[in-house]
Order: structure tokens, then C-alpha cells, then sequence
């Protein structure tokens, strides 16, 4: 419908003359158009509002001209309904109403699955592999002293023990039971997935992967404890002396793992960003701990432990030590491929964890966690200082801008801030009032004169959309 | 600006009372209604477009309850700027 149509329409409906309609209509467009390019906005009782409004400038990519381009801020129209008038509209659609699709409960337990950090699941179902394992340990008419030993004492061991089932002794356990290795597999894909981050791999990972799968899968987890013992048993006997050292070992490790993991967890959330753009420091976070701790020791005392990864498996540590770590260094090059596609780091790099878990003592892990805080809280501090450095009051110039008081320091301190992020050199003064007594002053400046500070005090009252509002001289 | 400053305005320029202009304004502004209803859509040059869309169904929350629902499509009464009209 044109323009013609639609007014012929109006002057049929109201019984006026064309041209009477015709001018009235004419001088609505300009009228508003004029309005809106004042800035005023337009509100059309029972129609609706037309208001003006400024696009924010945005850069973007050109894949043309192969450069970012500026796209400038825009004034635009924008328009919103009467209510009456949507109501209107809404024909179509009119009698559907909203569907619930979950259940508020539902959802939240859902939520909680993607939102709990890899870490903290963890931790949480080493607790519950634990009793797990004892039930199941207890349940399990094997020799119930040395298993229990074995699977407690060391959790890096039982990874072991996990990983030769895997492949070297999947014949045996078919023969002997007829538990599904290929369930197996299956559980460290479901691993993989949910551990996207590269830290997973390194030391302590071993013992999570063995919680990681009871939690998964709980019924066939039964199935694989039950199988356990079988490979146990046919261990080298090395195992066993490190395990006779007893449940403490056990117990104290599953503490640390999870002081560690708490640590980290916290380092993590508190600064993502920074944990990317160090991966040497990061990459670690929970079980790269014991890496560091070792490159630390020296310092300390223990040299036999200042060990480079990679030379790890030929240096002698402990008398039990020795017999593994050949078996240990074997087993995880053959296995790693396989398990962590992702994994960047050399193979042979787990094997210290090994090591390390039994060997650490518990100051020298926890004393590492905080290091890894610091630092972040650090690189914070200064880039808020260089921040709040340059937008620092300037001490020359005799002109500043009143801009608000406030009876509480932090009141002020808050709106100083959000001025100096909106550029202004804003700095809060504190003085005695008589009536209100301490008051603190937010104040921009200082100037060197009149003009600069007017046109400061210009801007901040359109801004701030406030009156009392002044320029004084100190 | 309001509806009523704005009749008295028009009214001033085009030497009409205030009482006709007010009729025939919300002569206007009904039939742009009734046109969009109708047609769907309708253009005045060097002001914009006044037309009818369709908001597509979508997942929301219910703030009363944190149910997850499905908020159903919606037709709805918008306006288009014309590049001129700044």
C-alpha cells in the first residue's frame, strides 16, 4: 500500500478532507523525524515510543580487505509497541503459551554435571572410590591382607596394575573371568572427554583414572575390582614391599590429592587466562606439582630426587624404587599412546609422579600450591596499578571538579573508580563537615585552567546527568 | 515529546484545531495498525517501515519458577528506520 492509498484510507475513516489529512500526516513525519534528531524521544500514547539511539562503534574483520575496519557509532530509530498494539498483532500465535520443559529441580543437578571443574569430581569420587574399594576388598574372598595392602597402600601402583590389565594381561583375565576389557577402553574415552585439560595426564592422574572409572560406571567396576586381585597377585613382588609401608602412605597421599586439588581448583577459577598463557607453570597444575617439588628439593638437600624426567627411570632412589621403575617406564610408554591422544608431554614423564607421590613429604607439596597462587594475585595487583597509574590525579594545575560526596569511604572509592574507567583522573579527598561530619569527596583533576576543566565538567554533567555539579580552585 | 505536545504542534503549523488534528492523528497511527495487521507491512519514504515479524519460539527461564521453558513464536509490531531519516 503507497502513500496515496493510505491516506485516502485515513480521510475515508475520519471524514476529513484529503488534504487536511495529507498536510497533518506530513508534519508528523517531520515533527518526529526533527524530535529524534534532537535526541528527544517520541511517545505516542496507545501506539507506542520512538526513541533515538547510538550504536556502539565496533571493530571488525574485513576478509576482503584483509584488515580490522572501525565501524563507526551510528544514530539510529528504534521503536517499541504499545502493549495494546503487540496484543494486537499477535494473532497468529495467540493462544500458545510457554511449555515447561524440565523441572527446576532437574535442571539443577543437570547443571551441576558441566559445572563442577574436572578437578573437584575428582576429588569427590576419590572419596567414594575409597569405600568402594574397601567394601568391595572386604567382599572379595582373595586374600584380603595383601590386597588390601596393595590397593590401598598405593594408588599409583594400582593405576599400574590397571594399565598392565589393560594390554599385556587382558588374555589372562578373559581366561580367568569373564569380565569385558572392552568396557575398559570404553571408561577412558568417557575419561578423555570430560578431562579437557592437558594437566589431567601428568603425575597424580593415574590414581584419578582409576576413580574416574568406579564413578562412571559403578557395575562394571565391581566386575573389574573383582579381577583385580588376580593381577595382583601376579605382580612383580616389588609392589608389595612398597605396599607393606601400610594404609598411612595411602591415607596421607589422599589428603594431599586433595589439598593439591582444592589449590588448584581455586588457582584455576581465580585466573583461567593466565593458567593459558604460562603452560610451562600451568600444564602442571595438580599433578605436575611433584615435578616442581622435585626441581625444588635440591635446594633442600635431597639430590638423589633432582631429576629431569626423562633420565628419572636410571636414577636409584630406593631400594623398592629400583625394581619398579624399569617395569613402571616400560609399561607407560606402551600404554600412553593409546590411553591420551591429547597428551603433548613425553611418556615417559609419568613415571615420576610415581616416585614422587611416595617420596614427597607433606610440607613440600602443600608449600607448592600457594606458589602458584601467588604469582596471579601479583600479576592482578600490578595491572591494576598501572591502570589506576595513569588515570592518577595530575598534581599540577590549581582547577578540580566537584563531582559527588559521600559519608562512606568505599562509596567514594567506587565512584572514583568507575570515573577513571570512563577516563576521567578521579580522586576521592576526605574533609571534616560540620553537620555531616567525615565526608569524602570524589573530585576530577586537577587542571591547569578554566577551559580544560569546563570542558571536563560538561561532558561529566551529561554523563552523570547531574546539576550540582562545580569547578572550584584549590 | 509526547501525543498531546505533539498535536499542539502540528496543530500551530497547519491552522487546525487541536481537537481535528488529534482525530485525524489517531486516524493515522490506527490505520498504520490496521494496514500492518492486514498487508503485513507498510513504507513511508524518508521515515521508515512499519511492519509485522515473527519472533521464533525459544528456551527461557521462568524467573518465578527456574523451570527451563520453551517460550512460544510471537508476532510482533516493529519499526524499520529509513537510512534518511538522520
Amino acid at each position: 500500500m503507497d502513500r496515496k492509498e493510505f491516506l485516502e484510507r485515513v480521510s475515508s475513516k475520519t471524514g476529513a478532507e484529503l488534504k487536511e489529512v495529507e498536510q497533518v500526516f506530513q508534519k508528523f513525519l517531520e515533527l518526529t523525524t526533527t524530535a529524534l534528531r534532537d535526541g528527544e524521544k517520541v511517545s505516542l500514547a496507545g501506539f507506542g515510543t520512538f526513541f533515538p539511539k547510538i550504536t556502539k562503534a565496533v571493530k571488525k574483520f574485513s576478509a576482503i580487505l584483509n584488515r580490522e575496519i572501525e565501524i563507526p557509532e551510528k544514530f539510529t530509530v528504534a521503536f517499541s509497541s504499545a502493549s495494546k498494539i503487540a496484543d494486537e498483532i499477535n494473532i497468529k500465535y495467540k493462544d500458545e503459551k510457554p511449555k515447561v520443559i524440565k523441572e527446576a529441580v532437574e535442571r539443577e543437578i543437570e547443571k551441576r554435571v558441566p559445572i563442577m571443574p574436572p578437578e573437584q569430581e575428582e576429588d569427590f569420587s576419590k572419596a567414594e572410590k575409597l569405600l568402594e574399594e574397601i567394601s568391595k576388598l572386604e567382599e572379595s574372598e582373595v586374600s584380603s591382607s595383601e590386597l588390601k595392602s596393595d590397593e590401598e597402600v598405593s594408588l599409583s601402583s594400582e593405576l599400574l596394575e590397571a594399565l598392565k590389565e589393560t594390554e599385556p594381561f587382558q588374555e589372562e583375565k578373559k581366561s580367568e573371568e569373564e569380565v569385558p576389557p572392552p568396557e575398559f577402553p570404553k571408561q577412558e574415552k568417557e575419561k578423555k572427554e570430560v578431562s579437557t585439560m592437558p594437566e589431567m595426564n601428568l603425575n597424580q592422574e593415574k590414581p584419578k583414572f582409576t576413580y574416574g572409572e568406579d564413578l562412571s560406571t559403578p557395575t562394571s567396576s565391581g566386575s573389574y575390582q573383582q579381577s583385580f586381585p588376580s593381577s595382583s597377585t601376579s605382580d612383580a613382588p616389588g609392589y608389595r614391599e612398597k605396599e607393606s609401608s601400610g594404609a598411612l602412605w595411602v591415607t596421607l597421599i589422599v589428603l594431599l590429592i586433595g589439598i593439591i586439588g582444592i589449590g588448584i581448583y581455586w588457582a584455576v577459577s581465580s585466573d583461567v587466562t593466565e593458567t593459558k598463557k604460562e603452560p610451562a607453570v600451568t600444564v602442571p597444575t595438580k599433578e605436575t606439582t611433584p615435578p616442581v617439588v622435585v626441581e625444588k628439593k635440591p635446594k633442600v638437600g635431597k639430590k638423589e630426587i633432582i631429576i629431569a624426567p626423562e633420565e628419572f627411570a636410571t636414577i636409584p632412589s630406593d631400594t623398592s624404587l629400583k625394581q619398579q621403575t624399569p617395569l613402571l617406564v616400560e609399561e607407560t610408554k606402551k600404554e600412553t599412546p593409546a590411553i591420551e591422544k591429547k597428551q603433548t608431554v613425553p611418556p615417559v614423564q609419568k613415571t615420576p609422579e610415581v616416585i614422587t607421590e611416595k617420596q614427597s613429604l607433606q610440607p613440600t607439596i602443600t608449600s607448592v600450591t600457594p606458589k602458584k597462587q601467588k604469582p596471579i594475585s601479583r600479576r592482578v595487583t600490578t595491572k591494576t596499578t598501572t591502570v589506576s597509574k595513569s588515570l592518577l590525579a595530575s598534581t599540577q594545575g590549581d582547577y578540580f571538579i566537584q563531582v559527588n560526596s559521600y559519608s562512606e569511604k568505599r562509596f567514594a572509592d567506587n565512584f572514583a573508580r568507575e570515573l577513571r574507567n570512563k577516563g576521567y583522573r578521579a580522586f576521592v579527598e576526605s574533609a571534616d563537615h560540620p553537620n555531616l561530619g567525615k565526608v569524602y569527596r570524589v573530585k576530577v583533576g586537577f587542571y591547569n585552567d578554566e577551559d580544560a576543566a569546563a570542558k571536563d565538567y560538561h561532558s561529566l554533567r551529561l554523563i552523570l546527568k547531574k546539576e550540582d555539579i562545580y569547578v572550584d580552585r584549590r | 515529546m509526547n501525543k498531546n505536545d505533539l498535536i499542539a504542534r502540528i496543530a500551530k503549523e497547519t491552522n487546525l484545531t487541536q481537537k481535528r488534528v488529534g482525530e485525524i492523528l489517531d486516524a493515522i497511527l490506527n490505520s498504520i495498525v490496521e494496514v500492518v495487521k492486514e498487508e503485513g507491512s507498510i513504507t513511508f519514504t524518508n521515515f521508515g517501515k512499519f511492519e509485522k515479524r515473527v519472533r521464533k519460539e525459544r528456551k527461557g527461564v521462568s524467573p518465578k519458577t527456574g523451570d527451563l521453558i520453551l517460550i512460544p513464536p510471537k508476532e510482533v509490531f516493529v519499526f524499520k528506520p529509513s537510512k534518511n531519516i538522520f
